[in-house]
């Protein structure tokens, strides 16, 4: 099978130029229709209101061949303009309809997200391929090509967060696919076109039906009747017409594409497992893509909304389906892994279901302790967070474990030696605790950055950076904290909340914020998205902080609840 | 007259046939020598990012120190090979290197958790699928290549213009298609 990106190359697709043709078509008849209309509606206005005396017959005119070119001739024209409207500038247009985003270098997640990319492409020999992320806890994948040779390939963030680094690179693969076949640039053209159609056909939508509420039955006096009835039946024709043609479109995108992308996956991954348990995980849950446009179903790699025409076999869904089903790509794939689809299904059970692990309490575990040496004296015994948060501590200071009599430099402990990274000093961020006062220490927890203080274990972050880590379930849980979200959730469905005590800080004033340091509005308890967690966010910057345990608590009730 | 018209024409298709399909085999060749840059390029990153992971597991691993000896042995060796066979060769020994590395490490959950480490294993994590693809692609090109070159009628006009088969990257230790032994 020629899938190498070289040879595809040569042999493009003439499917998109027969859609252009189609479009000047469409264009055309649509025109023609609407002057043929007027020209008689005019004829037979003008002759029965003015000309009542005439003895000119009434007959319908067709048009002649002047008039025949002036409306190809306006058909092509319009026909050239939405087209060039559609494919100019494809893939920064549907990137900002889809809510899809770039990949954030700082986030591990989206890290691993570009290597894989970068593996995929080296695997197609070299095609460059951009990253985009959206936002949303569904998991889905799609592909995008243009004109201009740019190619992206999209995920969300559920499915970064639940497949594991096979699984995604088996989906990048079936996208990658899409691109070397070229048929993903035939799918972004229609899509584009489609979205144009679309719209309008919503608004008109609207129109007509406003029109048939407000003629109230049609019950309508005089002359006036005559012109609402003919608009409205304009009007319709109109919505009939837009929903044909998109319709139409949906007939150039085969639902054999997806066959064809599934096996130059394996092809170039060698993996059908993989790409098996990772269609079966998607279909089966929350396969939507935050999404409120149908247009754009075609470029997904399972369907985002739930079509039961995908699931049939007639010939009407094999012209009309953009998807085939998903049982027959199951079992495609997994008869080239000579496995049946029981044994996929006990395989995927196995994984065990992170949030529900119970794991050991990190704090309460002792760490090793540490003395430092400085100024003549020995100052500790400290353990390793509160080593790091010292201000005045140098890679030269002087430091021994504690029981321990080997005295090592700051710089050669590999416990520490990690502050003195530049990107990690504290000083760098310029962000302090709102309750000790010390500065913040950035670090990484579950592919995320977050500021962290060392001494209350407290933790700063933004919103988006609290989505991910909802979704992410790097981590179980300790016991303590299962108990506590027990409690949580237990509380939440017995009634309304009462107002917690204030702890032991004084927060009747609320914390300062440390962003943005705003003298009037300080930062408020509040509930996260309706959780019965109690945390405080700037009203200014967005910021939330959480005291020592609640970042672990909001996701343990989070998860949960959640159906995954 | 009619007869020389047409074999002028016969003649010109010839010709035009001819160099469609040496142009054909040119693509096929320059794809091959394309696949083998790459492959150059994920193995010169993998050498490069090397001595840092060395540096960072040293910390956590003093009484490893023949394994790490072992990784930056044959870190040189893979450098300094020149022929296709010894580089071919020194590549092999040198993944071996880094798995007992990698698999020592399990033994220092420190070093596991530790920011920099966690990055450079993904690094090389990455660089070595790289590398996987990279020979996959190579491969798949000489494949291709080779079939065409041995067509009939194609081989005609490899011959004529010395189009040669080009060589698989293979794995060249016996030892290393043995399958690993589990033992508990």
């Amino acid at each position: 099978m020629p899938y190498s990106f070289t040879q595809i190359e040569k042999e493009k697709s003439n499917t998109i130029y027969i859609v252009l043709c189609l479009l000047v078509v469409v264009y055309f008849v649509f025109s023609l229709l609407a002057y043929l209309l007027v020209k008689n509606f005019l004829n037979f206005y003008v002759m029965t209101e003015f000309l009542r005396n005439s003895q000119r017959p009434l007959a319908f005119e067709f048009i002649n061949f002047i008039e025949f070119m002036c409306i190809l001739m306006f058909a092509t024209i319009i026909g050239c303009f939405h087209w060039l409207s559609s494919v100019d500038n494809l893939v920064p247009r549907l990137k900002q309809m889809l809510f899809a985003k770039d990949l954030d270098p700082k986030d591990s997640y989206h890290q691993k997200f570009q290597n894989i990319l970068d593996e995929v492409s080296v695997a197609i020999g070299g095609k460059k391929i951009e990253g985009l992320v959206i936002p949303t806890m569904a998991m889905n994948a799609f592909a995008l090509q243009d004109f201009e040779g740019r190619a992206a390939i999209g995920v969300t963030e559920g499915l970064l967060a639940r497949l594991s680094r096979a699984q995604i690179e088996a989906v990048v693969g079936h996208e990658a696919a899409h691109i070397v076949m070229e048929d993903c640039l035939s799918t972004t053209v229609i899509s584009s076109i489609m979205q144009i159609f679309g719209d309008p056909a919503k608004d008109v939508n609207a129109l007509t039906d406003g029109l048939s509420y407000r003629s109230g039955g049609f019950r309508v006096r005089g002359r006036g009747g005559g012109y609402v009835i003919l608009f409205w039946y304009l009007f319709c024709f109109l919505r009939w017409i837009m929903r044909s043609i998109s319709n139409l479109l949906r007939l150039f995108i085969s639902r054999q594409r997806e066959y064809r992308a599934d096996a130059v996956a394996v092809r170039l991954t060698r993996d059908p497992v993989s790409l098996a348990e990772a269609l079966h995980k998607i279909s089966s849950r929350w396969r939507g893509a935050n999404l409120n446009a149908q247009n754009f179903e075609a470029i997904f790699i399972v369907n985002p909304l739930y079509r039961s025409i995908d699931e049939s076999t007639s010939i009407a869904s094999d012209l009309l389906a953009t998807h085939p089903p998903v049982n027959a790509r199951l079992s495609v794939l997994l008869d080239m892994a000579h496995m049946d689809m029981d044994t996929l299904v006990q395989s995927l059970k196995k994984s065990p279901d992170k949030a529900r692990r119970i794991v050991q309490d990190v704090s309460l575990v002792s760490s090793s302790k540490w003395l430092i040496f400085n100024q003549n004296v020995w100052h500790g015994p400290y353990n390793v967070d509160q080593v790091v948060s010292l201000d005045w501590i140098r890679p030269d200071t002087l430091i021994k474990k504690l029981g321990d009599e080997k005295l090592s430099q700051a710089f050669k402990v590999p416990e520490v030696r990690h502050i003195f990274n530049k990107e990690n000093t504290s000083s760098g961020n310029g962000l302090s605790c709102p309750i000790c006062a010390v500065m913040l220490n950035k670090t990484d927890y579950e592919g995320v950055e977050i500021f962290k203080c060392n001494v209350c274990k407290g933790v700063l972050l933004g919103t988006d950076e609290v989505e991910k880590i909802l979704i992410r379930e790097d981590f179980g849980f300790s016991e303590r904290i299962h108990n506590i979200a027990d409690k949580i959730k237990k509380e939440n469905n017995e009634g309304w909340v009462e107002k917690k005590e204030d702890k032991q800080l004084n927060r009747e004033n609320g914390l300062q914020c440390p962003k943005c340091k705003h003298q009037k509005e300080r930062m408020r308890r509040t509930f996260y998205r309706g959780f019965r967690v109690e945390l405080d966010q700037c009203k200014w910057c967005g910021l939330l902080w959480f005291d020592k345990d609640e970042l672990e608590i909001l996701q343990c009730v989070f998860e949960k609840g959640s159906f995954v | 007259m009619i007869a020389l018209a047409v074999v002028l024409g016969i003649v010109l298709l010839v010709i035009f046939w001819i160099i469609g399909i040496y142009n054909g085999l040119v693509q096929l060749r320059e794809n091959v020598k394309n696949g083998w840059s790459q492959i150059d390029v994920q193995l010169k990153r993998r050498h490069d990012l090397i001595p840092n992971l060395v540096e960072t597991a040293k910390g956590y691993m003093e009484h490893e120190k023949e394994t790490l000896e072992n990784v930056i042995k044959a870190r040189q060796q893979a450098v300094d090979a020149s022929n296709i066979k010894d580089k071919q060769m020194a590549e092999n020994f040198l993944s071996g290197t880094l798995k007992s590395l990698f698999a020592v490490s399990e033994n220092y959950p420190n070093l596991k958790a530790d920011q920099q480490m966690m990055k450079l294993h993904e690094e090389l994590t990455t660089t070595e699928n790289k590398i996987g693809f990279s020979r996959q692609y190579y491969n798949d090109e000489v494949n291709r290549l080779n079939v065409a070159v041995q067509s009939f009628p194609d081989n005609i006009v490899a011959g004529m213009f010395n189009f040669a088969k080009a060589d698989f990257f293979e794995i060249e230790e016996p030892s290393e298609k043995e399958v690993p032994t589990v033992k508990f």
